[in-house]
């Protein structure tokens, strides 16, 4: 018994020590909802270098203008949309001192691509030639959203030269990493020679713990200063208790039904609509989501310069019956059917978002009452499964609609006929034709105009049907925290801002 | 013996085979496309050809015998492969992620251990005493409280309220103490039960008499207790001392 006890003492002494910050410090800590056990940035899906302010990307995404902003890369251009000249920055080092030029660059995003395929998928680079400050770089194809592409984090402009990219990182952000518990945390502390002015901070703990609950509870205790994401069934207690700010913020998300359009039922776009008109937005905002949500108009929040203003149809039990009647459908014995035929549906969900399956049996209560029989099926992984199955006619399905402030991605993906997401099975000629000219068109007013006009087609064709925007939320510590911001991309965390109250 | 070893070692390496195999097609088969992973379908534009290209690429085209063959021929030259998800070596993952588990483990044994031997054994002991039936409530509630709750609870009493520890994080040993209770008490209540009808059983075949032969020496009851039952039997054999017929020892 002993020495189990002297091995757990021995253990867990050095880690201890390493976790307390002088009193003098300004320090802060901030507690994360996904953990990672490698910090490699072109490779890693939780983000957590950009996220913790150690690296940055060539352009970030303006959080109030909803656009692509300069960030490494001060200017560029790219008429074509093949040949682009990306103007780096002056002046900016990376942690170990040596300066961020077009070499230091080109050898990163080279990594990316080589490290990780969706990253080369995704930036259709054929060629990239540095000349001091600057870079050019050729698309294999004519690549309009070439540069909001490179907002993703996992296009993180690192230092090559380095090694160990899984557990040290050296970037050219306010925060240099000081130590990395894989799985646990990791220790930042500020670099001096950040090029946008040092913050204010000397370190920071960027914590990571996947239990809502005991986020929750860490905020509650003080042992962290700012939660991402506690859990939602205690914010009023969070709410309530003195000290605690709640901020909530609509993402990118959209959860939305997704309607099989291979099914012989949902061929019909008036049955379509009918379960477009069915489902009461702003009821399941309010129940499922307490109200931390956002009922949806389109696929892109209303912010978002490409967001369509078409006014949302008629909606209710009685608009759906009404589709339905104009269908041939009709309410005989409490059944809603068509030739003697019941209108029967089977709905999609999963468990990974844990109010999809509450939509679904919010839709299924609601289609019961006008003689629609809705069988619910649990799935575990609904891309792999709405792919390869079509024995199904809805899905609650939750999509990124504008990931990095353009919707290019979610448009071909979702209504191309060779997107990766048209699970609808959608193939409309039309559309294809407004997608194709998208991704020739580089002017973003046009662009925009373009997105704005594939997002009506999608309403009025009802292709899919879209319920709400998520939010982001946090808590914080308002009497020490000072110039937090809760952002929609969910990007960018930690910044040089970030100050505590003196 | 060589035929023997031969043979021994052929079986060895057919249930190892078997194994691997049945672990192989489970992984497989179990839902979710490796290739839509690797791509981040999620968040970044793919086209099925891209998709398509991945999985011929990886080889997961190909027929599941012909995968196990490939998979099996890197294992036997210590190639554990990589992770779809971090690009890291698979050794590397387990080898990182060991440390915690056996901080773990040795916290919620250490824990399971002071609780339960003392517990039981008193509670084997002195058999329908207060002790014994605290000890079996100790079970029942440990038994039927699920842990994630016990968790939640411990943190709110120890770290949120009283302050005393904190609430997570592997940052020492104080760190350590509110997980090992919580999963040291879970296991508490099945080995709770186990040893105290071990030790009553011990009661009925003799132990009796041992209490007796000890109860002059110092030697604590429980202690007695712990010791395994052959050198008990053998102690009572030195002392030259008859075995107690079952029924007599019923009767205490």
């Amino acid at each position: 018994m002993l020495i189990l006890v002297t091995l757990l003492s021995a253990c867990s002494e050095a880690s201890q020590s390493a976790s307390n910050q002088p009193a003098d410090k300004k320090h802060i800590h901030f507690l994360y909802n996904f953990s990672t056990r490698s910090l490699d940035p072109h490779v890693d899906s939780s983000y957590v270098p950009l996220r913790a302010g150690i690296t940055e990307t060539l352009v970030k995404l303006d959080e109030e203008q909803l656009k692509v902003v300069p960030w490494l890369a001060e200017t560029w251009e790219g008429e074509d949309g093949v040949h682009w000249t990306i103007n780096l920055r002056e002046g900016i080092t990376f942690h170990n001192g040596r300066a961020m030029d077009g070499a230091a660059v080109k050898a990163s995003l080279e990594r990316a691509m080589t490290e990780n395929v969706a990253i080369r998928n995704a930036l259709n680079i054929g060629q990239i030639a540095a000349d001091g400050n600057q870079l050019q770089i050729t698309t294999t194809r004519p690549f309009p959203e070439f540069i909001s592409e490179l907002v993703n984090p996992n296009v993180s402009i690192i230092d090559v030269t380095e090694e160990d990219f899984n557990q040290r990182i050296t970037g050219t952000g306010p925060f240099k990493l000081t130590s990395f518990a894989p799985g646990s945390k990791l220790e930042l502390a500020r670099y001096d020679a950040y090029w946008d002015g040092a913050s204010k901070l000397d370190s920071v703990t960027f914590s990571f713990n996947e239990d809502a609950n005991a986020r929750t509870l860490a905020l509650q205790s003080g042992q962290v200063d700012i939660v991402y994401r506690p859990e939602v069934e205690s914010l009023e207690v969070l709410r309530a208790q003195a000290g605690i700010e709640v901020e909530a913020t609509s993402t990118f998300r959209v959860h939305q039904m997704t309607m099989n359009m291979e099914r012989a039922s949902m061929q019909d776009v008036r049955v379509r609509r009918a379960v477009d008109a069915l489902i009461n937005r702003q009821e399941i905002v309010d129940t499922i989501l307490l109200g931390y949500g956002e009922a949806a108009k389109g696929p892109f929040l209303p912010s978002l310069p490409f967001a369509p203003s078409f006014e949302p149809g008629p909606s209710g039990e009685a608009a759906a019956v009404q589709y339905l009647n104009e269908a041939g459908y009709t309410l005989q014995d409490g059944v809603m059917q068509k030739n003697g035929e019941p209108l029967q549906l089977v709905l999609l969900t999963y468990s990974a978002r844990a109010d999809l399956p509450l939509i679904a049996q919010v839709f299924q209560s609601d289609a019961k009452r006008i003689g629609m029989a809705v069988e619910i099926r649990q799935i575990d992984t609904p891309e792999d499964y709405m792919a390869s199955n079509r024995d199904w006619d809805l899905a609650t399905y939750s999509n990124l609609t504008a990931p990095r402030g353009d919707a290019g991605y979610y448009l071909n993906a979702t209504y191309h006929p060779d997107g990766a997401l048209n699970f609808s099975g959608a193939e409309q000629p039309e559309l294809t034709a407004i997608i194709d000219k998208l991704n020739q068109t580089v002017g973003a007013d046009e662009r925009a105009m373009l997105a704005e006009q594939a997002a009506s087609y999608v309403h009025e064709q009802m292709i899919n049907s879209f319920i709400l925007h998520p939010s982001t939320i946090v808590a914080y510590n308002k009497d020490k925290v000072k110039n937090w911001v809760t952002t929609r991309s969910e990007y960018y965390m930690i910044t040089n801002e970030l100050d505590i109250l003196d | 013996m060589l035929r023997l070893i031969s043979r021994k070692f052929l079986e060895v390496a057919l249930f190892l085979l078997f194994i691997t195999f049945i672990n192989f097609l489970f992984i497989r088969l179990a839902p979710g496309d490796p290739a839509l992973t690797i791509l981040n379908v999620d968040e970044l534009s793919v086209s099925q050809e891209q998709i398509e290209a991945l999985r011929e690429e990886m080889g997961f085209n190909e027929p599941l015998i012909v995968q196990y063959g490939q998979w099996l021929f890197r294992f036997v030259q210590l190639d554990f492969g990589k992770s779809y998800a971090t690009g890291e070596p698979a050794f590397e993952l387990i080898a990182a992620s060991l440390p915690a588990t056996l901080e773990l483990t040795l916290g919620s044994l250490a824990v399971m251990l002071i609780l339960t031997l003392p517990l039981a054994s008193l509670s084997a002991l002195y058999r329908e005493s207060w002790l014994d039936k605290l000890s079996r409530s100790l079970s029942v509630i440990g038994a039927a409280v699920p842990s994630f709750w016990l968790g939640l609870i411990l943190i709110d009493l120890f770290a949120v309220q009283l302050g005393w520890l904190p609430t997570m994080g592997r940052g020492g040993f104080l760190s350590m103490i509110l997980p090992s209770l919580t999963l040291g008490l879970a296991i508490s209540s099945l080995y709770l039960r186990l040893l105290r009808a071990k030790p009553a059983g011990l009661a009925r075949g003799g132990i009796h008499c041992l209490r007796q032969s000890t109860r002059h020496s110092g030697v604590a009851d429980f202690l007695v207790l712990c010791l395994p039952p052959q050198p008990a039997a053998g102690y009572h054999r030195v002392r030259g001392q008859p075995r107690q017929p079952d029924r007599r020892s019923r009767r205490h």
